[in-house]
Formats: C-alpha cells, sequence, structure tokens
C-alpha cells in the first residue's frame, strides 16, 4: 500500500491559475482574487475576494465554480471548498458552489431564465475578438490580408489566440484563416473588423484596469 | 468658467450629488454601510490630497459642495441627480427634495432632475407629474438596478416604464439620465444591460427624448458605443470614465478616443459625480490632456480645444438650454 503523495499549496495554485475572470479574461490568480490556498491532507479550502462587495453574482459565481473544479481535478485532491468573502451574496454562492447545486436552483425565482453558460458564452466570444485585435496589432497592417494560423509568429499573443479559437471549437489548422468573427466567418473588410473588435479590447481593458484599481484600494496594504 | 491663455471654457457638471450616506440615516444597516464603503473606494482613485476621510465622505456640507464645485471647481452650472435607494437609506441617499432645497439657496448655480420608478405604479406617476411641476424638472435620473420590494431591477422597455416616458415626452422632461447599475442580487436579466436603451431611444426620438448614459455604460462600453452610435438621441456621460484620468492616463486616452470615434464629441457630457470626485483635478487634468499621437493615428481622432469646450460644457447647455456667455461661446456659434 503507498501512502498518497503530499499535495502542495503550488500544485493547487498551478491548476486555479488557469481559472479566468470571464469578464476580464485574466487569471483570477494573476488579478489577486484567490487570497488564499489551504491545504489540508487530501482537502484543499480556497478563498476568493472580488473588487466590490457588488459584483455581479453571475459573474462571481463563475470564477467561484471553475476554481472549485480546478482544485478538484488535481490529482489526490478528495474534496474542495471555495468561500467567496465581503461579497453581498457570498454566502449563498459559497454555499450553492460547495454543495455542486445549480446558479439557478441557488438563487430560485430570481435567477428564472439566467443560463450562465449562455452568459460565459457572449464573454468568450468577446475575449475572443479581444485576443485577435492584440495579435493584429502586433504585425504590420500590410501582412494582414489573407492572413492564415500558419503566418503566426511562435508569441504568447498568438498562443492566446490560437487557444481561444480552439475552445470556441474554430478552425486552427494552418490553412486556417486569422481574422475571423467568432463564428469563424473570414472578414471581408479588414479595417472595419479590427475597428469594430478594437472596442471591445478596450473596453475589456479598461474594465481590467477598472477592476483592479478597486481591488486594490479596496485592499490596501492587504 | 475655466480660463487659460486669454480662453475662456464654460463648464457645466453633468452629475453632481448633496448625499446623506450617515449612521442616522440608515435604514438597512448593512446595505446601506456596504454602499458607502463601496462608493467610497471608486473615491479613492482620486489622487490622495482630494481624498476624504470615510466619515467626512457619508455626509458632507453645503459649504463643501459650493466650495469644491463652484469657488474652486470652475463650474457654472451643475446638474444634481438624485439616488434614491430608499429601501438603504430612511430618507434616501441623494433625492430630488434635498437638491431642491440646496438650489433654492443657490439661485442659479443648480439645475434639479426627478427620478422615476415604474414599480411606483400609477400613484407614483401622478406623484411623479406633480413632481415635474413643483420643482420645474427637465430631466431625470434613472437607477434600473434599484431594489423595490421583492423586484431587485427594471428595464427602460417595461410597459410601466413607457408610461412614464411619455409623461415626460408630455411634459417637457426631455433628458433620461440612465445609470446601468450593477446586477444587486441574482435576477433573471442582466443589470448591466445597455440594449433596453436602444429600444427606447429609437420610440421616444420624434418625442425629443435624450438618453444620457451615465459612465458611458461601464463596463460595458462596447456595447454602448454600437448602439449610442446609431442612435442621435444617445449621449455619453462621462462621469467614472474621466476617473482613470489620473490612476490610468493611458487607458484614458483609449477609452476616449473610441467615444470620440463612436460618438463623437457632440456626444459626450463632462461630469465628475462630486462628491466621488471632485471637478477642479478632473477638469485641470483634463485641459492639460492630449491624446497620445499613436492613438490618434490609430482611430483616426483628436481632442482639439473645441472638442474640450463641448464636452466641458457646450453639450450639456444645449441639452439643458443654459445659456452661455458670449466669450465661451464656439467661434463659429455667431447668430446669422
Amino acid at each position: 500500500m503507498s501512502l498518497p503523495a503530499t499535495l502542495s499549496e503550488a500544485e493547487v495554485l498551478a491548476a486555479v491559475r488557469g481559472v479566468l475572470d470571464p469578464e476580464l479574461d485574466e487569471s483570477i490568480v494573476d488579478l489577486g482574487f484567490l487570497t488564499r490556498v489551504e491545504v489540508q491532507g487530501d482537502e484543499i479550502r480556497l478563498e476568493l475576494r472580488l473588487p466590490t462587495y457588488w459584483c455581479a453574482p453571475n459573474f462571481s459565481w463563475l470564477m467561484a465554480q471553475d476554481a472549485r473544479q480546478a482544485a478538484l481535478g488535481v490529482p489526490g485532491v478528495r474534496q474542495a471548498t471555495v468561500q467567496l468573502l465581503d461579497h453581498h451574496a457570498g454566502n449563498e454562492i459559497s454555499a450553492g458552489v460547495n454543495s455542486g447545486r445549480s446558479f439557478a436552483e441557488t438563487f430560485g425565482e430570481q435567477a428564472a431564465g439566467e443560463t450562465l453558460g449562455s452568459l460565459r458564452q457572449i464573454f468568450r466570444r468577446k475575449a475572443f475578438l479581444a485576443r485577435q485585435v492584440r495579435l493584429l496589432a502586433t504585425l504590420p497592417r500590410e501582412r494582414l490580408a489573407g492572413l492564415r494560423i500558419a503566418d503566426l509568429p511562435d508569441t504568447a499573443d498568438a498562443r492566446a489566440y490560437v487557444k481561444v479559437r480552439a475552445e470556441l471549437g474554430l478552425d486552427c489548422s494552418p490553412d486556417a484563416p486569422v481574422i475571423t468573427d467568432a463564428a469563424g466567418r473570414e472578414a471581408t473588410d479588414i479595417d472595419a473588423h479590427l475597428r469594430a473588435a478594437r472596442l471591445v479590447r478596450v473596453s475589456t481593458d479598461g474594465n481590467t484596469v477598472f477592476c483592479r484599481g478597486l481591488f486594490q484600494t479596496r485592499y490596501q496594504g492587504s | 468658467m475655466y480660463r487659460m491663455n486669454g480662453e475662456s471654457i464654460f463648464v457645466v457638471d453633468g452629475h453632481v450629488h448633496f448625499w446623506d450616506g450617515s449612521k442616522e440615516n440608515h435604514r438597512n444597516e448593512r446595505w446601506a454601510e456596504s454602499w458607502i464603503h463601496s462608493f467610497y473606494d471608486l473615491h479613492k482613485l482620486s489622487p490622495e490630497e482630494n481624498t476624504w476621510p470615510l466619515e467626512k465622505y457619508r455626509k458632507f456640507s453645503e459649504e463643501d459642495i459650493m466650495h469644491d464645485v463652484f469657488e474652486v471647481g470652475y463650474v457654472d452650472k451643475a446638474i444634481l441627480l438624485p439616488v434614491s435607494l430608499n429601501e438603504f437609506y430612511k430618507n434616501g441617499f441623494s433625492t430630488t427634495e434635498g437638491g431642491a432645497a440646496l438650489a433654492g439657496k443657490y439661485p442659479g448655480k443648480f439645475i434639479v432632475n426627478g427620478r422615476f420608478d415604474p414599480r411606483d405604479g400609477d400613484e407614483g406617476l401622478k406623484r411623479f407629474a406633480e413632481e415635474v411641476k413643483r420643482y420645474d424638472i427637465k430631466g431625470v435620473k434613472l437607477y434600473t438596478a434599484e431594489w423595490h420590494g421583492d423586484s431587485k431591477g427594471w428595464k427602460l422597455t417595461d410597459p410601466m416604464s413607457k408610461r412614464y416616458l411619455d409623461k415626460c415626452a408630455e411634459l417637457g422632461v426631455v433628458n433620461i439620465h440612465v445609470h446601468k447599475g450593477p446586477t444587486i442580487r441574482p435576477l433573471n436579466m442582466d443589470a448591466f444591460d445597455v440594449r433596453d436603451i436602444d429600444e427606447v431611444a429609437t420610440e421616444y426620438f420624434d418625442a425629443g427624448l435624450r438618453f444620457i448614459v451615465e459612465h458611458c455604460g461601464l463596463p460595458r462600453l462596447d456595447e454602448f458605443c454600437w448602439i449610442a452610435t446609431q442612435e442621435s438621441n444617445v449621449y455619453g456621460g462621462l462621469s467614472a470614465v474621466m476617473a482613470f484620468i489620473h490612476a490610468k492616463p493611458y487607458y484614458f486616452a483609449e477609452c476616449l478616443a473610441e467615444m470620440l470615434f463612436w460618438l463623437g464629441e457632440d456626444w459626450l457630457i463632462f461630469a465628475s459625480d462630486y462628491a466621488m470626485w471632485q471637478p477642479k483635478w478632473l477638469i485641470d487634468k483634463f485641459m492639460a490632456f492630449e491624446l497620445p499621437e499613436e492613438i490618434k493615428q490609430k482611430v483616426g481622432v483628436d481632442l482639439t480645444l473645441d472638442a474640450k469646450r463641448k464636452i466641458l460644457g457646450l453639450n450639456a447647455a444645449a441639452l439643458y438650454d443654459i445659456p452661455v456667455p458670449e466669450e465661451a461661446r464656439l467661434p463659429l456659434e455667431v447668430p446669422a
């Protein structure tokens, strides 16, 4: 009989790093929202804190749920719980997520018709456009017409873009066009497409700056 | 009036408050306390020397607002926007009555806006009409995420909301300020969603209603811009966006450039959201601000002195029929 390997905080952290704030398309670990990881034997306890007391419960739910799932995915973990702290619906969200209930089950009437799956999809499509335009901003304009996946440089921006394409189920083969909408249709007017995509990128970046700023002022010195 | 190199810039602050977040005014301790704390976190995005202690921020004096907004803040006219929050605060947080009392003491300084909540039904509609007449109201501030009994929010397209908008059109309440606030509880809708504005902007265009979207729809700047670019009666209220100018000037430049591109300089309204932020530092920084060259090139817009004049005062003056002194008008604005 072999003893279970000891879980380390670093392993859990590495797993949770992959959890993104769905609206900001950035890791909750990098944003500082994961404020505590506690490992006790094969049990994990995570603490989440968000930029405001009023952060939208639907997004907050997704982050809490994804964080718990990520922790449960670490080999050897038997149990994982998440506590969402300093949030107006923190107790309900934590209890709901930890018991494996759905958002709708937890909030009943108030969440009627709310499908978190579609909310997540909307923001994955925004992330897709934002990542695409970040990548394209690194390439000269004259190279953009007819750009194919095989033409992409090996950079972090390119990898991030191809990754989100794959998540959305879009063609990532070498011959696939790069400048497409979230349904995979190649843009015919590149400049108009870039303008619209850039607006999504600016909006996302602006929100990230705002949320980071609020998080800092809320937890100054902590 | 802001003066610089012989130029006079007329200033309208499109969004100020005279609020009462004091403990004596609490109705629901937990929500009221959390509310003012979140407000205070936003306030702390200010430069340090313009940040108040929390206790002062809860409830400030008449002298404070007159000093900060008019004596040192360059503002010629300030628009008071109410935020009721009656479920949180006994006498409301920032009310029309409170605003009217202040405005009455300082004639010519303020424009008092009203509010309505479609969930107040027919009774509320009657009260609203009386209030419009009593205070000579030309604009309303709507806060669609506000709690009301069991309801945690509403939409501009709700049938009862349209009856109130009809009443606005009938009584000449033409400036509809909308704050798409946070989803305070999980709702069967997304309270940040700005799409309801699209529908009512089209529907009430002929009736002369204008929709000023506070905070430019943040955090949905992109969706707001797509709506505003299609609707010539949709404006962007710059409060909260302005605060970026200190903490993150590059992002301020990016956001502003996008709005100049999608909406244009005639559709943006300066606002401090006082006492959230103080107009003096916002205006000092805005007047000194220039878009970085690369952003100008990339987006294809510029922030000219005339654009600044429009954003700081002339656009709001046109919406509220505020007379602008001759020295501060646009050079081209010569009567025929």
